[in-house]
This record gives C-alpha cells, structure tokens and sequence, in this order.
C-alpha cells in the first residue's frame, strides 16, 4: 500500500511509479494471470462434484423403496426384486455402488438410466437445452425490467413514485412463483386465449413456435426474480448514488445521466451482478415445479420422474450437470467482478 | 456590492425542519482567498453545499446567493449544472472516496471537460495532462490511466484539485482540503491551493476547523459559530487582535503546546458547541463566554464593523481587549 510519506522526498520526482504495471503486479489473476485463475477454479469442480454426488447417493440411498419396487410394482416378489437389484447392481455393497458411479463419472460417464437404459448423457443433453433457455431468457426479462426499475426507485426514493415500486416489488417477493404461474395461466391461457399452456417444439425446429410457446413458463420466473432484483439494484443504487465520488460528480456538474450510469450504476454494478447470478441458480430450482406444471421437457421434470422411479443413475447425472452449472455461473461473476471493479482485484 | 463574486445574504437553512443556518451573511470578491472556520456541527460545509447547490432536496433555504450576478437559489438545475465544476467548483474532505473507485481518474477529468465545453478529445487530453503537472504529479499521461486505489491520499486530492480546475472556475470551495492528510503532506496542499489562486486568479472559499491553515492561505477569516456569522475581518486583524470572544477562543486553543508542561492554565473552550435547532437565547455564544454581561443574554447583537474595517457580533467588541497570537 502506498502511503503519503513517499511524497514527502518532493513533488516532482517519484510517487507515481507507473500505475498500470502496479495494477498487473497486484491484480487477482496476478500469479499467472486468467488462465490459470480459470483453471483452479475448474478443479475445484471435482472435490465439490464428488462431495454433491456423495450427498445425493446418500439421501437417495435413504427415500424408501429404490429402482425394482417401482419397476415390478408393490405386490412384486423379493425373489424378483432380487433378480432385478442384481440387474443393476444394486445387490454390491454401498460404497462400491458409490465409488465405480464415481469412477466412471470422472471419465465422463454417466452410466445408464435404470429405467429405459439409454445413457444418461443422452436425456441429460436433450433437457438441458430446455431448462437452460428457460433460465436463460427469464435472466434476461429480468435485467430488462429490474434493472431501469431499481434505478428508478433509487433516484425516487423517498418520493411516492419510487416507494410504489419497491412496495409492489415487495409484494411479489410473497407471491410463490407456482403459484404466479397459475393465475398467469387462468388469465393469458385459459380466459383470454392469447397464449398456449402446453406444447414444446424445440427451437431448431421452430424457433418462433418455441418462443411463443415458452412465454407463459419464463413470465413467472420472471415476475418472481423482479421482485428480488429490483429491491437489491434499488439498494446498491440508493447507496452509490449517496457516495462521495457521486457529489463528486454533481459538484462537478456532470450531467445527471451520466452520474446515474456511468458513476453510481457503475459503482453498483457488482452488487448486481452478485445478485443476478445468485438468481440464476434460484431460477434452476424454480424450473422443478414450472417444467411439471407446463410439461416442458427440461431437467426439472426429468429429475422429478428420475426420483419418482428411484432411477439413481440419472438422479445423480442431472445433480452433477446441476453442481457444474453453479461453479460455472460463479466463476464467470467472479471474473466479471474483478474486471469492473479495479480495486478489488488485489483481494 | 457589485463587484463580489460571491454573496450570501440573510441564508437560512434547514433540513427536514431541523434550523441549521440562521441569517448568513458574507461575500468573497473576484481573486480572495476567504477562510471559512468554525467548530464541528457549526455550518462550515453545510454553507459550502448550499452555494453549491447539493443539498439533499428535504432542505429548504432562505434568502440570496448571488454568484457572479446569478442567483443561484431561483436558478433551474440546468443552469446550477453548468456553473458547478465550471464557474464554481468543490473539493472536499477524503480525496480518496471523493473520486468514483473504478473509473480510471483520467476519464473523470475528462468527463468533467466533456460536461461544460465541446473540445476534441486529445485536446482535452492535453489539457488534463497540463494540469496534472501543474499540481505536481509527475508522470501526467501514465497518471491518467491510474485508478484510486493506486493513488496516495494527497495524490488523489492533486487529482481533484486538477479535476475541479480543468474549465478554469472562478470561484474553488475547498472544504478541509487537508483534514485527512499527513501533516507534510498537508502542507503541499495549501502552498499548491496559494499558487494556483494567485496563478489563476482564483478566488477560494477555504473551510477548516484548522486556524492555522486558514492564516497561512487566507487574506480574510470568516468565523462561524453555530450557524451564524460571528466574526468576518482579515487575518491579520484577527491573529493581532480577534473582535469576537469566540474566534479569540478558537486562537487561544489553538496556540496551546500540548507538549509543554506548561497547560495548567489551558481550558479550552468551556461548554459544548450550542446546537443551532434550540439556540441559546440572545448571543449564541454567550454560555461560554467568560465575558457575558446581562445584555448578552436579552437580545441576538447585529453583525455591525468594528474598528479594524471588519464585523463582529458582540456587543461588547469595543470595550474588549481581546489578545491575539504572537506573528
């Protein structure tokens, strides 16, 4: 850290050493550089990855009932609950289950589905893009709409305009997103007939169709994290517009569109990102239920069937891809932070 | 009185109902260095934002501000816009904060260029580059691309200074410009501040707390106590022979060595600051004067000239001998 006794050898000669060679010196991704940042983080993947997959076996391991009963049904005999747990393996002790899951997982293979056999890769590669475009386009809805409306509040905090917005917000934070979903669907689907309940044409196919038909699940998901981005982008904006360098920038009679964006948004750009991409992840949860109730093919539905029918395989593939997706979504806010905010990148 | 640059008349504030400043007044002509002093709570800053117009908008003011023939309290805030930071500007207290965390302070100057003139960009550069050595910061162009935290805290207030001066201002409120710096460093700063206004003929409104500061760069001391003007003559005057109790007050404390065994005789400055929501009845300074008489306390005295061609508030400034400092 420099101090300011390095200016007192005088005014001219030294302090300024060379700031840009400084801020290399000190940055987060110092000790070579991104890539190498990026690749830690990517190996951190596989203790977490093991330590996720672990949990799940374990909670699996204890639902009652597993893969036979739900094939062979509740009068099935324990002779042919034997011959099927042979099938699948299931008749090894329960660490050996866990540790060649395991194995073959690290290499890159899911097994198969205990229920129609195909490799878990295969379901998992078909509803992933679904729950992604999901998660994807109600990110973006939600920056659309939160993000001006969280400024606006913040500018008109303390006036009646601005507290409106962050009442209504507040009021859409109680409202469960299911249930949002469902008096979107009575009123859009069902009474007005503007929008289709159901179907799903892949977007390769019909992108258009795919669109139409995936408004009425990401309205919700949208509507719902709103709510919570609003109040935060409300907040960190109500903050940086009362910071130092923003009377700064009035006292120096910046344009007042410049001070809100490219001064205190700036200055509040972090937090927002930290928020969104929390959101992100509450959005993955939140496609459990909407997939069940639009009966889109993602990975909601898929793993909801999964663990209705104890198919452990697949139970644990989509977990993982779950676990992969949240370091992922970390990892790019963090780079993203360290590169809007210079200073913190020598933390 | 049309040849001040600067003129505050009868202000009253308060903010969210709370009186802050009562009848106000002072002027700061073309090219003056004017001190602003007074103790923590008595309205120093809280005068400097309402010339600047950055108030919070619960405030509500009283009275004229004129600056440069404007009236700066009925301007639109477009027009306040155009003056700050080109006719009038500000720097303030902790540089560092004071200055947006992560925009390179290169670009902050130049926003402000961008703001008030229409210059292409490299001249603007130039310009930027320029200033940064006249306040000496070696190394302008790598400087520009420099973010804070990479910057000592007096670099950083070289920097607003440099920011507040590039559309060359009239008027500087410099408000304790040094309070969080080291002493040596401190006093970089105001030879920088004493140079630029006589290079530029600039006029600065200097607040501090900080008596010595405000004699080595002022030609004019202000003094405020408890949201009112309580004492305005020139320095000299004051250091020789202050007019006012108060300021009096401030000099004795302010030429105590504390590292002398000798501080038996030290008081300080008896009482707390009075608070300008419940003012004390008649002078405000009254409850720690030593030299209260009854009148004191029966009606607030008029700002009226004393003998040196300043103003005082107290009644009793001319039978007073009130010592001042040794030169």
């Amino acid at each position: 850290m420099r101090t300011d006794t390095e200016e007192v050898t005088g005014l001219a000669d030294e302090p300024v050493a060379d700031p840009p060679a400084a801020n290399r010196r000190r940055g987060r991704f110092a000790a070579g550089g991104m890539p190498r940042f990026v690749l830690r983080r990517l190996l951190l993947f596989v203790p977490t990855a093991v330590g996720a997959g672990l949990l799940t076996f374990l909670l699996v391991k204890i639902i009652p009932g597993g893969p036979a009963y739900a094939r062979l049904g509740e009068e099935a005999t324990p002779e042919a609950i034997a011959v099927v747990d042979k099938q699948l393996g299931l008749d090894r002790p329960v660490v050996e289950q866990f540790t060649s899951w395991l194995g073959r997982a690290l290499t890159g293979d899911l097994g198969e589905s205990f229920q129609t056999g195909q490799p878990v890769s295969n379901l998992i590669a078909l509803a992933l893009p679904v729950t992604l475009e999901l998660v994807l386009l109600a990110i973006i809805g939600t920056i659309v709409v939160a993000v001006p409306l969280g400024v606006y509040a913040a500018k008109r905090a303390g006036r009646r305009s601005g507290r409106w917005v962050r009442t209504v917000s507040g009021v859409g934070l109680a409202v469960p997103d299911f249930f949002l979903a469902l008096v979107l669907i009575s009123v859009f689907s069902v009474g007005l007939g503007l929008l289709p309940r159901l179907g799903y044409p892949r977007f390769t196919e019909d992108p258009l169709g795919n669109l139409y038909h995936v408004v009425l699940p990401v309205l919700p998901m949208i509507l719902g994290g709103s709510a919570i981005v609003i109040r935060q982008v409300s907040a960190a904006m109500v903050d940086a517009l009362a910071s130092d360098h923003t009377r700064t920038a009035r006292a120096m009679g910046l344009p007042e569109r410049v001070i809100t964006w490219r001064y205190a948004f700036r200055a509040a750009l972090p937090t927002v990102l930290n928020v969104v991409a929390l959101l992100a992840l509450g959005q993955l949860g939140v496609t459990l239920v909407l997939e069940k109730i639009f009966v889109l093919p993602g990975m909601g539905s898929a793993l909801v069937n999964a663990i209705g029918v104890r198919d452990y395989t697949l139970i644990l593939g989509i977990v993982l891809v779950y676990v992969l997706i949240a370091l992922v979504v970390n990892l790019v806010v963090d780079i993203i932070s360290g590169l809007v905010s210079p200073a913190s990148r020598g933390a | 009185m049309g040849d001040h640059l600067l003129e505050v008349d009868q202000l009253h504030l308060a903010i969210g109902g709370t009186p802050l400043l009562a009848d106000l007044s002072f002027t700061v002509a073309e090219g003056e260095v004017v001190g602003l002093v007074g103790e923590s709570g008595s309205g120093k800053t809280l005068t400097g934002l309402t010339v600047m117009g950055l108030l919070p908008p619960e405030a509500t003011v009283e009275g004229t501000i004129t600056f440069a023939g404007t009236d700066l309290l009925t301007a639109s805030p477009d027009q306040l816009r155009r003056l700050r930071g080109n006719e009038l500007s500000m720097i303030f207290q902790e540089p560092r904060a004071s200055l947006h965390p992560a925009r390179p302070v290169g670009r902050q100057i130049l926003d402000v260029v961008a703001a008030h003139e229409n210059v292409p960009k490299a001249q603007a550069v130039d310009r930027a580059c320029d200033l940064l050595s006249q306040v000496g910061l070696p190394n302008p162009r790598r400087t520009l691309t420099a973010y804070t935290h990479e910057l000592s805290g007096g670099m950083c207030q070289r920097i607003m200074i440099a920011m507040a001066l590039v559309c060359r201002p009239r008027l500087l409120i410099a408000d304790e410009p040094t309070t969080a710096l080291d002493v040596t460093i401190q006093a970089q700063i105001i030879d920088l501040l004493h140079r630029l206004a006589e290079e530029r003929g600039l006029a600065v409104l200097l607040i501090s707390h900080n008596l010595g500061v405000v004699s080595e760069l002022c030609s004019r001391v202000i003094t405020l106590y408890c949201g009112q003007v309580v004492s305005d003559t020139r320095t000299d005057n004051l250091l020789r022979r202050p007019r006012h109790p108060y300021p009096w007050a401030l000099l004795q404390a302010s030429t105590v060595d504390l590292d002398s065994d000798d501080t038996r005789e030290w008081t300080g400055i008896a009482g707390a600051p009075a608070n300008p929501a419940r003012p004390p009845a008649g002078c405000r300074f009254h409850p720690r004067c030593p030299h209260r008489r009854d009148a004191c306390v029966e009606a607030v005295p008029d700002l009226v000239p004393d003998d040196d061609n300043g103003l005082t508030r107290c009644l009793r400034h001319r039978e007073l001998e009130l010592t001042g400092v040794p030169a």
